[in-house]
């Protein structure tokens, strides 16, 4: 079963467990005034209110993570939640347990300055085969940041009717069987090589570091110790649905690769000039001993 | 930033933590100070951070655009512990000094507790814990609008219990009990910081602000003054000097076929509905009005916050008293080194009883002989640290300056020091 989790922000931010793949509801919904109207209508005697109470309490609820409710995350993956250092993450966690997290996703709605209000999305796995799907996912995110951001970001959405949080966990859940559907492998390339993504116990299969973000620190961060780690840098990776993004990343590699081959040249041209100097200074003093 | 001074900024989400850095930065810049002392952001910029420099053309583009009106303050949620290196550059000379401000978001103090929002994690709070014993400076930035509302008789939708809630009082006393002073030994300080009190400076009543902070921090402060070595201030500060309070009102979203609209108000007699930008407009049949849900800030009680709505009086970015922090701490290091300094003196003088005596201040000794080796080289390692960039006599002439320019503020304001460190006493 696939579980999936955000850290996301409705009335403060708040760890959430959304539901599993195996949840057959349309959405789930974070009702933060249902418990304030249910007080309202037995102390006003309300009968309008308690219908609606009792027509709210039957959908399927979005559970706050706290304290002793963990929602079946392990301990370890608490640090995802808390904890920056990278932008995507495969991870095995403990047992049979792996997680891919997602961070600094761009929520539809922004601030009155007009700036984003990121938030996270967890997607766990616990059987081998769905082991096995979630390196497809995390290959697939990895090269589709944009399209994958941008359809977990639309699936959430203030309703309206329901006054509150709403997350569409159906259509998350067909879409993401449609990309395990879609993906024959789980590689990610990248601008001079294919990286097999390939979770085992004790591994992080797939490290995306976010731009200028050093291995060591995003290791520190994440408290990634005794751990095999296969990391990515951002500016390494060839975006399949940002163009934008692939030629500058393109133009940066081959720039690096540019000033490699200079320095190169360079300390060839360096090396000659030494040989010719040693060589002239050589015969200079062969030339001065022969003739004093 | 290695060697730096830690200061730890306390507060609920969108008190003006990050703003009371910028108005700082800005004072410093253009104020007087400028002539003798030069500041500068050094912050690693990171996708997570905004500048300080970006903050202060953000808080100036709003008095801008929207002078003269009433608009809902920002009220989004920041997601990070954010870092705020400043870098203070001391005159004649190549004195450098290093302040790191640790700015965590509102909801990382959200603990558990029953008695507060509760909202943050368990590592999340670990993370404070540990914050809280490097620090040696604390900044309680306080939302002044929910804390003055609070009691005032004609707002009837916020009360103590949503001031205490948004404040976070509770949640701060407990991360606070953390604060180790090594029995006297490592010298902290506590300023507690009423932000956006432009309505109440204006008014005359910055007094009542003191008054109330000392009665909402009552135990806090009561918990601070038993240790042995901690200086509390309270200082009241104008985040931007041109934004004034006007007024709470629920939080109400308003939709219909064509929109939705959060973070709105109704008028008394529900035919207006005012958007978060200030816009007004009659409520039209198709408009649906639904209470806010993200305005509900417990989740163990029913608390429901009104929103703060603000006016902008003008467009010039006169932030008052931000720069106040900066002195405060900067004497508070200078304090700080020099009773290091005699703790040393103590120690080398350890056996030689006769000259302790005539030196006329035994209690002192008494009390430094009585400190630990290893918690001794503790502090006094930390602090040589911090002064291996500048000279103890160049930032006692920048502290001499700041108080022969009458720039440190004492008494006057509603800056009022509520209780002295051992530093005071053994420095004079």
């Amino acid at each position: 079963m696939l579980r999936y989790y955000s850290y996301y922000s409705f009335g403060g931010y708040k760890d959430f467990y959304l539901g599993s793949s195996e949840d057959s509801f349309d959405a789930v919904y974070y009702l933060p005034l249902l418990p304030v109207w249910e007080e309202r209508a037995t102390k006003n005697n309300d009968s309008e209110l308690t219908a609606k109470v009792a027509e709210l309490k039957k959908l399927p609820m979005i559970e706050e993570m706290v304290e002793g409710r963990n929602c079946n995350m392990p301990k370890s993956g608490n640090l995802l939640f808390s904890h920056g250092g990278y932008k995507l993450i495969l991870e095995h966690l403990e047992g049979d347990v792996h997680a891919l997290a997602v961070r600094d996703i761009a929520c539809k709605d922004k601030d009155e300055s007009g700036r984003q209000i990121p938030f996270l999305f967890i997607i766990t796995a616990d059987t081998v085969d769905e082991q096995k799907d979630l390196n497809k996912i995390a290959a697939y995110a990895t090269s589709n940041m944009k399209t994958f951001s941008g359809f977990v970001a639309s699936h959430f959405s203030f309703d309206v009717q329901k006054n509150g949080l709403r997350f569409d966990l159906r259509e998350v859940t067909e879409w993401l069987k449609e990309v395990i559907k879609k993906s024959d492998t789980a590689e990610v390339p990248v601008v001079d090589r294919n990286v097999l993504v390939s979770s085992d116990k004790n591994k992080v299969a797939l490290l995306l570091l976010p731009n200028g973000m050093s291995i060591e620190t995003a290791c520190d961060e994440l408290n990634l110790t005794n751990k095999e780690i296969v990391a990515v840098k951002s500016s390494e990776i060839l975006p399949m649905d940002n163009v934008q993004l692939l030629i500058r990343n393109l133009r940066k590699f081959y720039e690096g690769k540019q000033d490699e081959l200079d320095a190169e040249r360079m300390k060839k041209r360096l090396r000659e000039l030494g040989i010719a100097v040693g060589a002239g200074l050589l015969f200079g003093i062969i030339l001065t001993s022969l003739f004093s | 930033m290695t060697d730096s001074l830690k200061v730890l900024m306390m507060g609920g989400r969108r008190a003006g933590k990050t703003s009371v850095l910028a108005g700082l930065l800005e004072t410093m810049l253009h104020g007087e100070v400028r002539n003798f002392v030069s500041i500068t952001d050094v912050t690693e910029a990171t996708s997570d951070n905004e500048s300080l420099d970006e903050k202060i053309s953000e808080l100036k583009q709003c008095l801008v655009k929207k002078r003269d009106k009433v608009f809902l303050v920002d009220d989004s949620k920041t997601s990070n512990f954010v870092n705020h290196d400043l870098q203070i550059r001391l005159p004649n000379g190549n004195g450098v000094l290093n302040i790191e401000f640790k700015d965590a978001n509102g909801e990382f103090y959200e603990s558990q507790s029953e008695y507060d929002i509760g909202n943050g994690s368990v590592v999340q709070r670990e993370e404070i814990v540990r914050a809280v014993e490097e620090s040696d400076v604390y900044i309680i930035a306080i939302d002044t609008p929910y804390m003055m509302e609070a009691v005032n008789p004609r707002n009837k939708l916020c009360d103590e219990s949503v001031n205490r809630a948004y404040n976070h009082v509770s949640d701060i006393h407990s991360y606070l009990t953390h604060i180790d002073d090594k029995d006297g030994a490592d010298a902290k300080m506590v300023l507690f910081v009423p932000l956006k009190c432009e309505k109440w400076a204006k008014a005359g009543e910055i007094n009542k602000v003191v008054e109330r902070t000392k009665e909402v921090y009552s135990v806090v402060i009561k918990a601070l003054k038993s240790y042995k070595n901690i200086e509390i201030d309270i200082i009241p500060v104008q985040t931007v000097g041109s934004i004034e309070f006007l007024e709470h009102k629920t939080a109400y979203v308003c939709s219909n076929e064509k929109f939705v609209a959060r973070k709105c108000c109704v008028s008394e007699d529900e035919t207006q509905v005012r958007f978060e930008n200030g816009e007004e407009r009659r409520i039209l049949p198709s408009d649906m009005i639904n209470e806010d849900p993200e305005a509900r800030i417990s989740k163990f009680h029913h608390i429901i916050r009104p929103y703060s709505w603000f006016h902008v009086t003008g467009t010039e970015y006169s932030p008052r008293n931000c720069e106040q922090l900066a002195y405060y701490i900067l004497q508070f290091l200078l304090n700080k080194y020099i009773f290091v300094k005699k703790m040393e003196e103590a120690k080398d003088d350890g056996g030689l009883f006769g000259i302790r005596l005539l030196r006329g201040i035994v209690a002192f000794f008494m009390f430094l002989a009585g400190i630990p080796d290893d918690i001794r080289r503790m502090v006094t390692s930390k602090i040589n640290q911090i002064f291996r960039m500048v000279s103890f006599d160049e930032l006692s002439s920048l502290v001499n300056s700041l108080h022969e320019k009458g720039l440190i503020k004492q008494n006057t304001e509603g800056i009022e020091n509520i209780n002295k460190s051992l530093l005071d006493r053994y420095n004079r």
